[in-house]
């Protein structure tokens, strides 16, 4: 009997007295500012979350050479929540007793909103990077501790839409979209800004995240005859998408959201990719000085040009950086977030209020084109 | 059992204020509701099932439809909401449980894991394109139950979740110390043997996964409105094979196991999580391990992990106890006419008939292959005829199940003796008695006795000698109180003594009253205790009558006899 | 309509091969190798690995992948399997299972997220004939699963070695009594079927994402295929893949590709309940 009881409780016992450990090192004050980063780097998700890591990086090694905040480095724990929101919300928890000051979450968005749901009560405040405002902007009203650093899914539409009916004289879309929460939401998103902009959308065509042959997505598209298609995917899965578009003969023009905007999606499309449209606030072609520091440093660390989600995890970051430097205490961070000044962010300039937790506005996207195997901006 | 009760208490109480032990240990109870249910279905009946996840996502999505999308009339207040969203999502989660039941029945080991597995895919499937059902996103922002001004979150979760917990597992405790645990154990055995004994098989089957889906679909009602949403991914078959993972490294078949399972892998999840991906592959080779060299789990490491022990106290040593007599009855108990039973181009049984004298014995004798046993099957409802009627008692048992035509008042033997391994002698012969509710471990004793067997009573029926499980089988037939009994080559290997303690085990049996129909090989116990011996040969029967007149028979000498030298 | 025939037998090709695979497990050891739709992901990875790193071209790595699917397979048998069945059935079952995790992430774990295609087989652009569109990689499927087909119906029905197997498969202790190595002879079978598995994987690589978490549900699929081909006959379940994935293109056509999985899902539980023995077999006949 008195062994069985050891044996039980043994194992709680020796974690709780790491985590005990763990703690203390983790609540001296004088050590550096930490922010977890509870970002999705495993499974089909991986290269966003990749992308969001080596930004944080290098966003980190940025502020801290200009002295940190206040003399205090930041450092981000990256964790991996394996896109399961359930393990998101733990490490969240986990994040927040362990002393981090903020969370950059949110790789996709059910593990954001499982963030959301587990710091709600501690008011931590958390910043994701999925274009679906519901995160703040929830049924209860908005919630006052999360933002949103990714130009929304509106404006990614009407940017697009725009594109189409303006640029490429379009008046009818088909849309082809990943299947899960990113492409339906989009696709919907697309379907809205379409009608009050006159365009018809004549077919609506998903595909899973694994899938291998798009052949039944495509002849419905055909047989539909827009005069513009737009892919709303992200990670390389588009990419196939796109040489079999273009395989199966199918000859119109096709605009991509920016979760296209990679150099995997080039490589794997191969020269099906020439004159594919996506649009981006990464001004490749005429960046502004923020962005060309942004792409340089990219560029120079990883030997890559960086992709969309990179620019995301390093809006997060700076957003809770600029929250750091604007509050007297980390107490009240959400609060001094949601008022200060606007930061500029690579995404564009953001500004808070009381109402809106993403801040971004349409100017700050562009158009872009892929010719040989590098995206341009117009 | 008791004592991983005190443990989890004691684990609540010392770490309540740590955020993160808390939420760890949450989510291992939650998910332990689920594998308690898997770990009787897969280790007590020996079903398997890879899609627990299926139930689990109607549970969860129930309750998140209910309590946040759904429009209840006004006025109902939140707790009424929660209490009956999760009554519906686990009424559902049952009813899918008995409809999957009742499809498995026709499949066995990896079939079924397929068939399980299928079910799941199909569930998510739906779910994917179910648009009230939120599709690929889901269904969030679902509330926390409130209960008046107490909200069940946080550190709450743990301790509600907690004594749901201990409230199952004493529930399942019950459960399977009981008939229907016994029940569960004979067909995990040996489900041939159990249907024999009288247990319903097919019902107890279909009854273990119904009550596996309602505690999968318990275990998804808690977790929606602990984590505030549901999504698909999050009951892919991942999480089914997760499942099935803990209650393997758990123990199967151990509820103090399936916990402990679900709680290794919660807190691994968490505190092990830096080890990223090399976590479910240790799962995964951890639970070919296990299942290979240590099958009984985790829990198989304690030290005092015993069988609960259902050792009967010797009664009062008395004179030897009389087999209960038979009751009279005018119509014959055995009425066989025109049977025929063929298997593809192969007749096993032609056209035979015959009728049976109340309280006689009457041995079936003939070549090896004529078809005895297959005659026997075909009584008891083993395999379906191809022409004739079977009467018992006058009843017609053509679409009986076995145990059906047992609960009638047969018992049958088998060639092989088939005994429940894993249960102890007396066990095995208390099974037998289960269409009677009346029968207690002491009246097995007796029956044990009857047959001079009861220093046995304790021996697990997988360590008894040759000659002894044929009594065992012997006894566990006579404990069901058959008017008809079946016994299919009871004397086969026996040495002279026990052939002779047969011998007089057969008439007593008879004295009693009971109709005995016999196979037999050994010619001598045939001719000096049978009042009647029928021939069997090619599936017909070509001799029917006294002893001395068959043993004569030139058709039944050339068959088979010989000419005596 | 042609067209998703096309890309009918594309995918059911890899659907074919799986099922042949499990058909050839089931006879060697009558259990379902759950893991087999892993080994699939394990090939293309494979030969990735020779392409990418040791800078091969793809038919060495088709190859590599499937002369590598061979060794492990054998060591698949050798320390899961056959432990595993000295206990039960069951205990095999399960054991695949967690096999499935072991390799679903340890792909991962090895290989990280990769999500890029092979290079293709035949370089070069589509034929089109008469308004359909064929991908060269398509042709070199098909022909590859012939000329698999082809060679282990040499192997099982010409050499004696093959036949040996079959034997040993149909009746271990006889088989034992004429001096069949039984236990080689699972062994082999298993790894022939492994190696199967691999080649698959390769041969789809060009028009996928290697890696990945696909594994179960082309398992699944496969199994479909060979419950509706019939189990008993290799061809038959080779026919009965390529049947699911013209099947599962057709309803994707005709209705929304969302439908397409739980159709083909439903349609294995009716097979199994109403013709086990497949479209092409007898009615199951029982014994008790």
């Amino acid at each position: 009997m008195f062994i069985d009881v050891k044996r039980s409780i043994a194992a709680p016992v020796c974690v709780a007295t790491a985590l005990f450990a763990a703690t203390l090192s983790a609540a001296t004050a004088s050590g550096p500012i930490t922010i977890a980063a509870i970002l999705t780097t495993s499974g089909p998700a991986a290269p966003l979350g990749e992308s969001e890591q080596n930004a944080l990086t290098m966003l980190e090694h940025d502020v801290n050479a200009h002295g940190g905040i206040g003399g205090q480095p930041i450092h981000f724990t990256f964790q991996d929540d394996e896109n399961k929101p359930d393990i998101a919300a733990q490490l969240a928890t986990a994040a927040v007793a362990g002393g981090a000051v903020a969370i950059v979450c949110g790789t996709r968005t059910a593990t954001a909103i499982a963030v959301a749901r587990a710091t709600a009560a501690s008011s931590t405040p958390i910043v994701y990077m999925t274009p679906t405002a519901a995160v703040w902007q929830t049924r209860n009203g908005v919630a006052a501790n999360v933002f949103q650093a990714n130009p929304r899914d509106e404006l990614e539409a009407s940017k697009i839409v725009t594109a189409a009916r303006t640029m490429l004289h379009a008046h009818s879309i088909g849309v082809l979209h990943d299947e899960n929460e990113y492409g339906t939401n989009g696709a919907r998103i697309l379907a809205d800004e379409a009608k009050r902009q006159g365009v018809q959308i004549v077919d609506d065509e998903s595909y899973a995240g694994d899938a291998t042959d798009f052949t039944p997505q495509v002849e419905h598209l055909k047989a539909a005859k827009p005069d513009v298609i737009v892919i709303w995917g992200a990670t390389q899965t588009p990419a196939l998408a796109t040489r079999a578009v273009r395989q199966l003969g199918l000859t119109v023009p096709l605009i991509g959201s920016s979760g296209i905007l990679s150099e995997g999606y080039l490589r794997v499309a191969g020269s099906s990719a020439d004159g594919v449209y996506s649009v981006t606030s990464l001004a490749f072609t005429n960046p502004d000085p923020a962005q060309k520091r942004f792409l340089k440093s990219y560029r120079d660390t990883f030997h890559t040009r960086p992709n969309a989600f990179a620019a995301f995890g390093w809006d997060a970051g700076n957003l809770i950086v600029a929250g750091l430097r604007a509050s007297k205490s980390p107490g009240g961070l959400a609060a001094a977030m949601q008022a200060m000044a606007p930061v500029g962010g690579v995404d564009g300039t953001y500004h808070f209020s009381a109402t809106d937790h993403n801040g971004l506005t349409a100017g700050t996207l562009h158009v872009a084109y892929a010719r040989n195997g590098v995206w341009f901006t117009q | 059992m008791p004592i991983l009760a005190v443990a989890f208490v004691a684990f609540g109480l010392a770490f309540g204020g740590n955020a993160t032990l808390m939420e760890a240990g949450t989510y291992s109870l939650i998910f332990s509701i689920a594998t308690i249910g898997l770990s009787v279905l897969l280790g007590r009946v020996a079903q398997i099932s890879v899609g627990q996840a299926g139930f689990f996502a109607i549970g969860a999505y129930a309750v998140g439809y209910l309590t946040a999308l759904a429009t209840w009339p006004p006025g109902v207040p939140a707790w009424v909401q929660y209490v009956l969203a999760t009554l519906a999502g686990v009424a559902c989660a049952t009813i899918l449980g008995l409809v999957v039941g009742f499809i498995s029945l026709r499949f066995r080991g990896h079939y079924l894991a397929i068939t399980t597995l299928t079910f799941n895919l199909i569930v998510i499937g739906i779910i994917h394109e179910s648009k009230p059902l939120g599709g690929v996103d889901g269904i969030s922002n679902v509330p926390y139950p409130q209960f008046g001004s107490l909200q069940i979150s946080g550190t709450v979760t743990y301790w509600y979740v907690l004594a749901i917990v201990v409230a199952l597992a004493a529930l399942t405790w019950r459960m399977l110390a009981s008939r229907t645990g016994r029940a569960f154990e004979a067909i995990r055995n040996d489900e041939l043997a159990a249907e024999v004994a009288g247990v319903p098989t097919r019902r107890y089957k279909i009854l273990a996964f119904a009550y596996s889906g309602a505690l999968a679909g318990l275990a998804g009602t808690i977790y929606v409105s602990y984590l505030g949403l549901i999504v698909p991914d999050a009951v892919s078959v991942a999480l089914s094979i997760d499942l099935l993972l803990m209650v393997v490294l758990g123990g199967t078949g151990s509820l103090a196991g399936a916990i402990i399972g679900a709680a290794a892998i919660g807190i691994t999840n968490v505190y092990g999580h830096s080890l990223g991906n090399l976590r479910p592959v240790l799962y995964g080779v951890a639970v070919i391990a296990i299942v290979i060299v240590l099958p009984n789990g985790l829990v198989g490491l304690m030290p005092r992990f015993g069988r609960r022990t259902t050792a009967a106290k010797p009664g009062p040593v008395s004179l030897r106890p009389a087999i209960p007599a038979a009751a009279a009855c005018d119509t014959p108990w055995l009425a066989v006419s025109g049977v025929t039973k063929r298997f593809g181009g192969l007749v096993a049984v032609d056209d035979v008939t015959f009728t049976l004298q109340n309280g006689t014995l009457t041995s079936l004798i003939g070549p090896n292959g004529a078809g005895k046993t297959t005659l026997f099957n075909a009584i008891c409802g083993i395999g379906r005829i191809d022409a004739g009627t079977v009467r018992i008692r006058g009843v017609d048992v053509a679409r009986y199940q076995t145990h059906r035509i047992v609960a009638l008042g047969v018992a049958r033997s088998f060639q092989n003796a088939r005994l429940f391994g894993d249960m102890t002698v007396l066990e095995n012969v208390v099974t037998g008695a289960y269409a009677s509710r009346h029968f207690t471990f002491d009246d097995a004793t007796a029956t044990l006795r009857i047959l001079g067997i009861e220093q046995l009573a304790s021996t697990f029926a997988k360590d008894l000698a040759f000659g002894d499980r044929r009594r065992v089988e012997l006894a566990r037939a006579l404990a069901g109180n058959p008017q008809l009994l079946l016994l299919d080559e009871p004397a086969a290997g026996l040495n002279a003594s026990e052939r002779d303690r047969l011998r007089d085990d057969l008439v007593a049996i008879r004295a009693a009253g009971i109709t005995i129909l016999l196979i037999e090989h050994d010619m001598r116990l045939v001719m000096e205790i049978s009042d009647r011996v029928m021939v069997l040969n090619f599936g017909r029967l070509i001799a029917d009558g006294r002893p001395a007149n068959v043993q004569s028979d030139e058709a039944v000498v050339a068959a088979y006899l010989g000419v005596a030298s | 309509m042609l067209q998703l025939i096309v890309a009918g037998l594309t995918v059911g090709s890899t659907y074919a091969l799986v099922a042949l695979g499990i058909h050839i497990v089931l006879r060697a050891t009558r259990v379902i190798n759950f893991a087999q739709g892993e080994f699939v992901i394990l090939g293309g990875l494979l030969a990735f690995t020779v392409v990418n790193q040791l800078h091969q071209n793809v038919w060495v790595g088709l190859l590599a992948a499937t002369v590598g699917g061979f060794l492990i397979g054998l060591i698949y048998e050798r320390i899961v399997l056959r432990p595993a069945a000295r206990i039960s059935e069951l205990t095999v079952t399960i054991a695949t299972i967690g096999t499935v995790s072991v390799l679903l992430y340890g792909h991962a774990m090895l290989w990280g997220s990769l999500p890029e295609p092979l290079p293709a087989f035949l370089p070069g652009d589509s034929y089109h004939l008469g308004g359909v569109s064929i991908q060269r990689q398509s042709i070199a499927i098909l022909v590859l699963l012939a000329l698999a087909l082809a060679a282990l119906y040499a192997f099982f029905e010409r050499t004696t070695f093959g036949k040996a197997i079959r034997a040993a498969a149909n009746d271990p202790l006889g088989a034992r009594l004429v001096g069949i190595d039984v236990d080689r002879a699972r062994a082999i079978s298993v790894a022939i079927s492994i190696a199967l598995a691999a080649f698959a994987g390769t041969i789809i690589g060009p028009l996928t994402l290697v890696g990945g978490a696909a594994g179960t549900a082309i398992t699944i699929k496969g199994f479909v295929g060979a419950i509706v081909g019939g189990l008993e006959s290799p061809v038959a379940c080779a026919l009965g893949g390529l049947l699911v994935g013209v099947a599962q293109k057709l309803i994707e056509g005709q209705f929304s590709y969302g439908v397409a999985d739980p159709a083909v899902y439903t349609l294995l539980l009716v097979m199994l309940l109403l013709r086990p023995r497949g479209l092409l077999g007898a009615r199951a006949v029982t014994r008790d």
